[in-house]
C-alpha cells in the first residue's frame, strides 16, 4: 500500500533520526538543564553559591562563635597563622594555632600581637562554644569548627575594631546581604511581570503610559536615586523593617528591565502562530498565558532575574557602606565594610577589607550563573 | 446584502459563503497615534466554498490572502460583510456576528493550518499535548487512555509513526512538523481546513508529499479545503476551482483548468506566465514579466488597482473600478473577472495537454 511507503519516506526526511531519544523526548527544562552543565564556569560557580547559601542558613553552626560577643584584648588581631609544625619540628596531623599576647609599641603605643609559641590550641571539628538558638527554634552549643578550648578564640580572618571576630560577623552578615539580592529579585519579578504583562497584554494607551513612566525611572541616575530614599528612612527603626524598605529601594529600579523584557515577550509571542493556533483550538485567555505565553519564556526572565541580583548585592553593600542603607547592630557585608572606612585602621588591619572579597565572589558566581542560564534558556535557538 | 445566502442559484453547495468582505486597518502615526490613512488589506471580497471543494486562493505577497482567511475563522474580525457557514441542511450562521462562546463551537468545523510549521507549534509541547489540546479543551475525551488513542490514531492518519507521540516537535523535520499540524487540525473532525501557505516553508521534494497526504486525506475525510498559495504551480494539482487576488479584491474566480487555458484577466495571464513551466513544447511561449511594484494596499491607484501595471491598460482603467462579472453561459460552470474588457481580450494560457500531463505527473 502506499501508507506504508509513505511512513519509509517520512522517516528518510527526518533530521533527527540518528539523534538519542532522550533529546528527542526531552521537555524544555532538561534541554536547558544539559545546555547548562555544559557550561563549566556555570556549574562551578552554581556549586559556590550552594556552599555560601548553605552557610547563611546554617550560620549559627558554622560561625564558630557569637557575632555580638567582644574581647577588648583581641581589639583588631590579625588572623592566626593555622599550624601543622610546632616550634621543635613536629608535625601534627590536627592543626594547631598560638594563642595571642598583646603588648604595647613603646613608641606608638600601637598594639601589638605576639604568638605565644609555649602554648598550642588544637583545632577541632564539632566543638562546644557560645550557645546559640539555631533559626530561633533549636538550642544547641555545638559549633561546625573551632578551637577545642571554648574560652580560647580562633582568629581566622582577624577581630574588628571592638573585638568581635570577624569571620562570625562575615557568616552571619550573609544572610542579609545574600537575601536582599533574593528578595529584592523576587519583588522585581513580580512588579516586573505584572506591569509588563498588562502593558504587553493590553498594548495601547496603558502600554504608552507604562513605558513612558520605565523611560523616566530609567533615566534617573540609580545611586544617587537610592541614596535620596534612603536617607529618608528613620534611623531608630528595628533592622527587619529597614531591611524591607531597602529591598523596595532597591526594586524601585529593577522591576522596569524586567517589564521591558516581559513586554517584549509578550508581544513578540502574540506575533507566534503556536499562540494564534491554540486561539483558535478555543483555549481561553488564562490558558494561552499560563500555557503558552509564560512558559514560553520563563526560563529567559529566571536568566535575566539571576544577572540583576548582583546589582542587589552591589546595591546593599553600597548603601549601607556610606552609612545609609543597614546600621548597627544589623550585620551585612556593608555594614562591615563600614567599619573599615578609617584609613588608619585600614593601613594596621587590612583584613577588615575581607567581606569584599565575599562581595566579590558571590557577585562573580551569580554573573556567571546567570550568563549560563541565559544562553542554555533559549535550548530552541540552536536545534 | 439579502441575496449574500444564496446568490445567482449557486450558493447551494455552498458551506462557506462569504460576502462583501472588507478589512482596513488603520494607519496610525505620532504620538498620539492620529489616524492617517487605511491599508485595505480586504476590500470587498465575495465568494463560495463548496462543500468538498478544493478554492485555491491565488496571489502576490500583501495582497490580503491571509487576512481574508483570518476574517472567515474570525481570528481577525473583518471591518464589514458577512461569512456564513454552514453544515448539511441547517440554517446558515454569520461567523460574523458571533459571541466567542459561539464560535468555540463553529470553529471545530473551521480548521487552520499555518505556513511554517516551526512557528505553528509549540516546541514546549509533546506530540500527545499538542495534537490532544483542542480534544482535552472541547471535551471530547475522558480519559488519558482514550487522549493517547485518539492522538495515535491522528498520528497514523497523517502517516507518522504514532511511537513519537512522547516526543517534542524539535526531533521533527519540516515536512513531519507540517504532518503534525494537519493531525492537530484534523483532531476535531473538521468539514473546513483553511491552509495558509501549507507548504510554502518546505523543501520542494517534501512539498509533494504534503499535497499528496492532503488530498488524500480529502477523500477519506470529505474534506472542504480553502488552499492559500502565492503561485499558481502549487495549485495546479490540488484546486478545483482558483480565486485570484490581487490588492485586497478578487480579480478572477473559476475551474481551475478553464483558469488556466483561458484565463480572462491580465494578472491571471501574468501569474501563468510566471509559473515554471515543465513543457519543452511550450517552453519558448513569452513571458510576461510584470513591471512595477505590487500596488499599495494603503495607498492604492484609482480605478483598477492593477492598470498601472497592465499591458493592455487604457483610459477607462484609470477611471472607473471593473466589478467581478459572470464570463460564462448560464448552466456552465462559473467563470468571473474584474476586468473591463475581460470578453475581448484574448489571453495566453498554458495548453490544456500541459495542465494533464502536469496532473498526472504529481
Ligand atoms: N495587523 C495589521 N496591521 C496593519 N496592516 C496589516 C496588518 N496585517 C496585514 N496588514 C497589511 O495588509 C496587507 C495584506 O496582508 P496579508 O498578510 O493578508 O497578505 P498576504 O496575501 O497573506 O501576503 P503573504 O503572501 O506575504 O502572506 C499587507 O499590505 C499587510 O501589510
Ligand atoms: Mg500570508
Amino acid at each position: 500500500m502506499t501508507q506504508t511507503a509513505d511512513v519509509r519516506t517520512v522517516q528518510t526526511e527526518a533530521v533527527a533520526e540518528q539523534a538519542d531519544e532522550r533529546v528527542l523526548v526531552a521537555s524544555q527544562w532538561q534541554l536547558v538543564r544539559w545546555r547548562f552543565l555544559q557550561h563549566k564556569l556555570a556549574v562551578i560557580s552554581l556549586i559556590v553559591l550552594g556552599l555560601f547559601y548553605s552557610v547563611a542558613i546554617f550560620a549559627e553552626f558554622v560561625a564558630p562563635y557569637d557575632p555580638t560577643e567582644f574581647r577588648e584584648e583581641l581589639t583588631l588581631a590579625p588572623p592566626h597563622k593555622i599550624r601543622f609544625v610546632d616550634p621543635e619540628g613536629n608535625f601534627h596531623l590536627r592543626p594547631f594555632v598560638h594563642p595571642f599576647e598583646k603588648t604595647l609599641d613603646e613608641v606608638t603605643y600601637a598594639a601589638i600581637f605576639i604568638e605565644d609559641e609555649t602554648v598550642m590550641q588544637p583545632l577541632g571539628l564539632f566543638v562546644k562554644g557560645d550557645p546559640y538558638k539555631l533559626w530561633g527554634l533549636f538550642e544547641s552549643d555545638i559549633h561546625l569548627f573551632g578551637l577545642q578550648d571554648p574560652d580560647a578564640r580562633l582568629s581566622l580572618l582577624g577581630q574588628d575594631t571592638v573585638g568581635r571576630d570577624l569571620f562570625t560577623r562575615i557568616v552571619y552578615g550573609s544572610r542579609i546581604s545574600l537575601t536582599i539580592g533574593l528578595v529584592g529579585v523576587a519583588m522585581s519579578f513580580f512588579l516586573g511581570i505584572l506591569i509588563g504583562g498588562l502593558s504587553g497584554y493590553l498594548g495601547g494607551t496603558v502600554d504608552m503610559v507604562i513605558q513612558r513612566i520605565i523611560e523616566s525611572l530609567r533615566a534617573l541616575p540609580t545611586l544617587p536615586l537610592w541614596m535620596a530614599l534612603s536617607i529618608a528612612l528613620p534611623h531608630d527603626w528595628p533592622v527587619v523593617r529597614t531591611y524591607f524598605f531597602i529591598v523596595i529601594i532597591l526594586s524601585t529600579v529593577g522591576w522596569t528591565s524586567i517589564a521591558r523584557v516581559v513586554r517584549g515577550r509578550f508581544f513578540a509571542l502574540r506575533e507566534e502562530d503556536f499562540v494564534g493556533a491554540a486561539e483558535l483550538d478555543g483555549a481561553s485567555n488564562l490558558r494561552v498565558i499560563f500555557r503558552y505565553l509564560l512558559p514560553s519564556f520563563m526560563s529567559y526572565i529566571i536568566a535575566r532575574l539571576t544577572l540583576a541580583i548582583p546589582q542587589m548585592i552591589l546595591g546593599e553593600t553600597a548603601l549601607s557602606f556610606i552609612g545609609l542603607g543597614l546600621q548597627p547592630p544589623a550585620i551585612s557585608w556593608g555594614v562591615l565594610l563600614n567599619d573599615a572606612q578609617a584609613i588608619r585602621v585600614l593601613a594596621l588591619s587590612p583584613w577588615l577589607l575581607l567581606p569584599t572579597a565575599f562581595v566579590v565572589v558571590s557577585i562573580l558566581a551569580f554573573n556567571f550563573v546567570g550568563d549560563g542560564l541565559r544562553d542554555a534558556s533559549d535550548p530552541y535557538s540552536h536545534v | 446584502m439579502t441575496d449574500a445566502i444564496q446568490p445567482a442559484g449557486r450558493g447551494d453547495r455552498a458551506i462557506i459563503s462569504v460576502r462583501n468582505l472588507v478589512k482596513y486597518f488603520p494607519i496610525e502615526s505620532g504620538l498620539l497615534r492620529r489616524q492617517v490613512g487605511l491599508v485595505k488589506a480586504v476590500d470587498d471580497v465575495s465568494f463560495d466554498l463548496n462543500d468538498g471543494e478544493t478554492l485555491a486562493l491565488v496571489g502576490e505577497s500583501g495582497c490580503g490572502k491571509t487576512t481574508t482567511s483570518h476574517c472567515i475563522i474570525q481570528a481577525q474580525r473583518p471591518t464589514a460583510g458577512e461569512v456564513h457557514f454552514r453544515i448539511g441542511d441547517t440554517r446558515p450562521v454569520d461567523l460574523t456576528k458571533m459571541e466567542k462562546a459561539d464560535l468555540k463551537k463553529a470553529r471545530r468545523n473551521i480548521r487552520m493550518i499555518y505556513q511554517d510549521p516551526y512557528s505553528s507549534l509549540n516546541p514546549r509541547m509533546t506530540l500527545l499535548q499538542i495534537i490532544g489540546e483542542p480534544l482535552k479543551i472541547h471535551g471530547q475525551v475522558k480519559s488519558q487512555d482514550e487522549l493517547r488513542a485518539r492522538v495515535s490514531d491522528l498520528l497514523r492518519l497523517v502517516r507518522l509513526d504514532p511511537s513519537t507521540l512522547n516526543r517534542y516537535p524539535h526531533a521533527f523535520s519540516g515536512g513531519q512538523r507540517q504532518r503534525i499540524a494537519i493531525a492537530r487540525a484534523l483532531s476535531l473532525s473538521p468539514k473546513v481546513v483553511i491552509a495558509d501557505e501549507a507548504v510554502s516553508a518546505l523543501d520542494v521534494s517534501v512539498q509533494a508529499q504534503i499535497l499528496n497526504l492532503l488530498k488524500e486525506l480529502q477523500r477519506e475525510l470529505g474534506l472542504t479545503y480553502l488552499f492559500v498559495a502565492h503561485n499558481l504551480a502549487v495549485v495546479k494539482y490540488e484546486a478545483d476551482r482558483v480565486a485570484v487576488m490581487y490588492a485586497g479584491k478578487i480579480v478572477e474566480i473559476g475551474e481551475t483548468e478553464e483558469l488556466y487555458t483561458c484565463p480572462k484577466h491580465p494578472y491571471t495571464e501574468a501569474l501563468i506566465s510566471a509559473a515554471p513551466n515543465p513543457d519543452p513544447d511550450t517552453k519558448n511561449r513569452p513571458r510576461i514579466v510584470l513591471t512595477g511594484d505590487v500596488a499599495d494596499p494603503g495607498n492604492l491607484p484609482g480605478g483598477c488597482s492593477f492598470h498601472p501595471r497592465c499591458r493592455y491598460a487604457e483610459d477607462l482603467c484609470k477611471q472607473e473600478t471593473p466589478p467581478l462579472m459572470e464570463l460564462s453561459a448560464a448552466g456552465e460552470p462559473s467563470h468571473q473577472s474584474a476586468c473591463h474588457f475581460a470578453d475581448r481580450l484574448s489571453l495566453a494560457g498554458i495548453g490544456a495537454a500541459e495542465l494533464t500531463t502536469d496532473r498526472d505527473a504529481a
